[in-house]
């Protein structure tokens, strides 16, 4: 196998298997929807083809027999339902494990294939049992048995007005219908809609028409196959008539066709493909003629090639996409070289199913979807199939490019303390003129590299929430429980690595809400909540602060049975347990090995978990929280840094001392008589527009003394608190540097950084700096009562 | 060639006439079922009419009256 070809395979299918499986299980919790189909559908071919072109044979099989499952319920002759996830799930974990192997360096085991197949032939078989496909006439699955059999004629009818958009419904009156359910007169309704302009399309099916000898003239034997016009979420036409036949919707994927390279060639095809390229005809007009050329071949699969290519120039026609329509063309002009020549087959159905998805999407947004998560899968959705003409690039070379901007950024910033140098120490004004000129330039193009590579390494944490929604099905089912598992603010970005290392926390946070945190069904009912518990994950910014949460609705934690484990475990004694506030109660579950569980389970109970979360997250530079409601829920909080390639911080000075703080965090800065100071239950305080802030004053939580002078300096945080300081010195990015260990315990500062003049200060951590300021008393004590007006 | 003729409304009626009509015509050769005259095509004569065109030698002259004409077209009977 090629070395290179390997690598390759093993990024793309690691994507794929991770949309294969967030697909399945959208399908899962909706078998009916189309859309989710016929993109698993789509991912599976492309996997079993990425496998082909790498050589790992056993992947390729795998896909392979799974696509042919997809197919099947495609076309309406396999259900889809939970035991054919099982299925589908556990072929993909099959090919994860393959795939991981691969990356790795170890060798594959070829050997299992056939116990794999067989064990999936075997899944397959027992889901075929569990899922015999529904009547036909219940369903609301289109027959693509039915759409494949229309004629030039008939397509010629039907597609354009799908691609313009129009809703097309297919109704079936069929003899073997309950009497109640058929018209009075299928004739007089047929009349009547085609009278009305809203009938596209008849076929008479006479398969239960007996020879004319046993004919019972009296009697029902034709079955009508009615393709309708209509808009609305129901068929208006049908439903108008009392009709209640099911009235299928059709979409212009639905008359895609699977076609593989053809048996044989047909002569004289390539030939007249060319000159119908040659004539002048529209898009539709060449659409239908290639159908009624397809009507006249043997070969199956090559006229649902020629089929799919009506199709989509049909599609592309209805949305006028005249590059779409040239693409076509150019492609009708390759397959009859290839027939000619007996040249390659690059005419995927899967591709061209994208390609119709892409042509249908382009002038027509999807419907706004019902939730944040759903959102997100459709966004997911569109992405992803990659680009054609993405790259990619390891994540190293990101990583260094990543510190040599930071580096360019300090570089760039001693320039102005150079300009100043010129004019003041060597008199060069004319030169400092010039360079501060070039420096404004520099500064500009450094920034537009600087947000470029900093979206380079940033990615959303659908990523990392993606990970989740198999482990929450597969794991409730396991402990009869159901959960719905919501994901909010999924496009926040999170540096890629400091996401890989928050996997096991959340999978830990997770691990607890649906062991211990979600009750089970009848627990919930008989507490008058809904049986379905809800799971959130949660990510957003907060001043200067990345966090991610893990949510859920269930029993929260009892701070009694906190104080009383405690207590048997000698963490506390009586006095303390009673000392303690319900909230500072429940911060024991930080503690190692610290479990409220009454038993250990496989998945969790151990009370390993939430320290292992509060240690990654202090060693992410951030802090755990957690938000406790009894019988109704609980919330553990994760703020992180941002980890950005630079910050841009706002400098000041505190009695002769200078520091940073992150300009994110900054709301503004104000001038506050010390007499507009007040105190508010023991807090200082000030007004700031009618909205009440409480100050910190650095210069005593820090030691450095008492501010003085007539005015006092304020820089307003995000967070509602107000830092009084010396004086302001201005803004500068800055490369962010780890904390020496000595510092970093202090819960004051967030990192170090070197300036332009080669100066270090310290940044300080704008959270930190309002919570040690309240646990100190520097924002309001006796010592600030001197000068304090009392409200 | 026999020649059937059809005219006004064909109703259920008059299909089981209809069918030993044509069967016996259709042991003696091809048939020729005449539509120009018909006024209403009926359910009964349309299953009548495919079932006669899939086992005999029959052909089928299209109804004069407008709708009936597109009606059959569209059903793709002619």
């Amino acid at each position: 196998m090629d070395e290179e070809l390997l690598q390759v395979f093993v990024e793309e299918a690691e994507d794929l298997l991770s949309n294969l499986e967030r697909i399945t299980l959208r399908l899962e919790g909706d078998p009916q929807d189309r859309e989710a189909l016929n993109e698993l559908f789509r991912t599976a071919h492309t996997l079993k083809g990425a496998a082909s072109i790498a050589g790992v044979t056993e992947v390729a099989e795998v896909a392979h027999r799974l696509e042919t499952t997809l197919e099947e319920v495609r076309e309406g002759t396999r259900a889809f339902d939970g035991g054919l996830a099982d299925v589908l799930l556990g072929g993909f974990d099959f090919v994860k494990e393959v795939v991981e192997a691969l990356r790795r360096g170890e060798p594959t085991s070829p050997d299992r294939l056939e116990a794999v197949l067989k064990r999936l032939e075997s899944a397959l078989a027992a889901a075929t049992v569990a899922s015999a496909p529904a009547p036909p006439s219940s369903g609301q699955t289109p027959d693509l048995e039915a759409l494949r059999r229309l004629n030039a004629g008939a397509r010629q009818r039907i597609l354009p007005a799908l691609a313009r958009g129009e809703a097309v419904w297919r109704v079936m009156l069929s003899s073997s219908c309950d009497p109640e359910v058929l018209p009075r007169d299928p004739l007089g309704l047929i009349r009547e809609w085609l009278a009305a302009g809203e009938l596209l399309q008849v076929q008479i099916c006479t398969e239960n028409l007996p020879a004319l000898e046993a004919l019972d003239p009296a009697a029902l034997y034709l079955d009508f196959e009615l393709y309708l016009k209509g808009a609305g979420g129901v068929c208006p036409t049908a439903s108008r008539a009392g009709l209640s036949c099911p009235a299928i919707p059709l979409a212009l994927e639905d008359f895609l066709l699977l076609h593989e390279a053809p048996a044989r060639k047909e002569p004289g095809l390539a030939h007249d493909l060319r000159r119908l390229l040659a004539e002048e005809d529209g898009p539709e007009e060449l659409a239908f003629r290639l159908d009624e050329r397809a009507d006249q071949l043997s070969d199956p699969s090559l006229k649902a090639l020629l089929n799919n290519f009506s199709l989509l120039l049909y599609a592309a026609a209805g949305r006028e996409a005249a590059a779409a329509i040239t693409d076509l063309r150019g492609r009708l002009a390759e397959l009859a070289d290839a027939l000619e020549t007996g040249g390659d087959w690059d005419f995927d159905p899967a591709l061209l199913l994208q390609d119709l998805q892409e042509t249908v999407g382009q002038q027509e947004p999807a419907p706004a979807p019902a939730d944040a998560w759903e959102a997100s899968e459709a966004l997911e959705g569109g992405r992803q199939t990659r680009s054609r003409s993405d790259l990619r690039v390891p994540s190293e070379r990101i990583d260094h490019l990543f510190d040599l901007v930071g580096e360019l950024v300090v570089a760039k910033n001693s320039l102005p303390y150079l300009v100043r140098r010129l004019e003041a120490v060597w008199g060069l004004q004319e030169a400092a003129r010039e360079l501060k000129e070039r420096y404004l330039l520099l500064d500009r193009v450094v920034r537009e590299l600087q947000d470029l590579v900093l979206a380079l390494k940033l990615v959303p944490f659908r990523q990392l929430f993606s990970r989740f929604p198999r482990y929450v099905r597969d794991v409730s089912r396991r402990l009869g429980k159901e959960v719905r598992l919501i994901a909010e603010g999924e496009d926040t970005g999170c540096d890629k690595d400091v996401m890989e290392t928050l996997y096991q926390p959340l999978l830990h946070l997770v691990r607890n809400s649906l062991d211990h945190g979600l009750e089970p069904p009848e627990e919930r009912a008989a507490a008058g909540k809904e049986r379905t518990g809800r799971v959130w994950l949660r990510a957003g910014q907060v001043a200067d602060r990345l966090f991610v949460e893990v949510a859920d609705d269930g029993r929260g934690i009892d701070p009694d049975r906190v104080r009383a484990r405690a207590l048997q475990r000698g963490l506390l004694s009586p006095a303390q347990a009673q000392a303690l506030s319900d909230r500072e109660v429940v911060q024991l579950v930080f503690r190692p090995h610290f479990s409220t569980a009454e038993k250990v389970s496989e998945l969790s109970g151990r009370g390993v978990g939430m320290d292992a979360v509060r240690k990654v997250a202090e060693e992410l530079g951030g802090q755990v929280e957690i938000e406790n409601s009894p019988g109704r829920g609980l919330a553990v909080r994760l703020y992180l840094p941002l980890t950005l390639a630079t910050t841009r911080i706002l400098l000041f000075e505190v009695l002769g001392r200078r520091f940073g703080l992150a300009a994110e965090a900054v709301r503004e800065a104000v001038r506050v008589d010390p007499a507009e100071v007040r105190t508010l239950k023991g807090r200082e305080v000030i007004v700031v527009r009618g909205e009440v802030i409480p100050l910190v004053r650095l210069s005593r939580l820090l030691e450095l003394g008492e501010e003085e002078g007539e005015h006092l300096r304020v820089i307003l945080l995000k967070s509602a608190a107000g830092l009084v300081v010396t004086r302001l010195l201005g803004e500068e990015d800055v490369v962010l540097k780890p904390l020496p260990p000595e510092l970093a315990g202090t819960g004051l500062y967030q990192a170090a950084a070197v300036l332009g003049d080669g100066a270090v200060v310290l940044v300080m951590d704008a959270l930190g700096l309002i919570r040690e300021g309240s646990r100190s008393g520097t924002t309001g004590s006796d010592r600030q009562g001197r000068q304090g007006t009392r409200v | 060639m026999e020649r059937l003729v059809l005219t006004g409304r064909v109703g259920r009626e008059h299909a089981s006439e209809l069918k030993d009509a044509l069967l016996a015509m259709a042991r003696r050769g091809p048939v020729l079922v005449d539509l120009s005259g018909l006024e209403c095509l009926d359910l009964a004569l349309l299953q009548l009419l495919l079932a006669a065109r899939r086992e005999l030698p029959v052909t089928i002259v299209p109804p004069q009256r407008e709708e009936e004409r597109a009606l059959l077209g569209f059903l793709g009977v002619i």
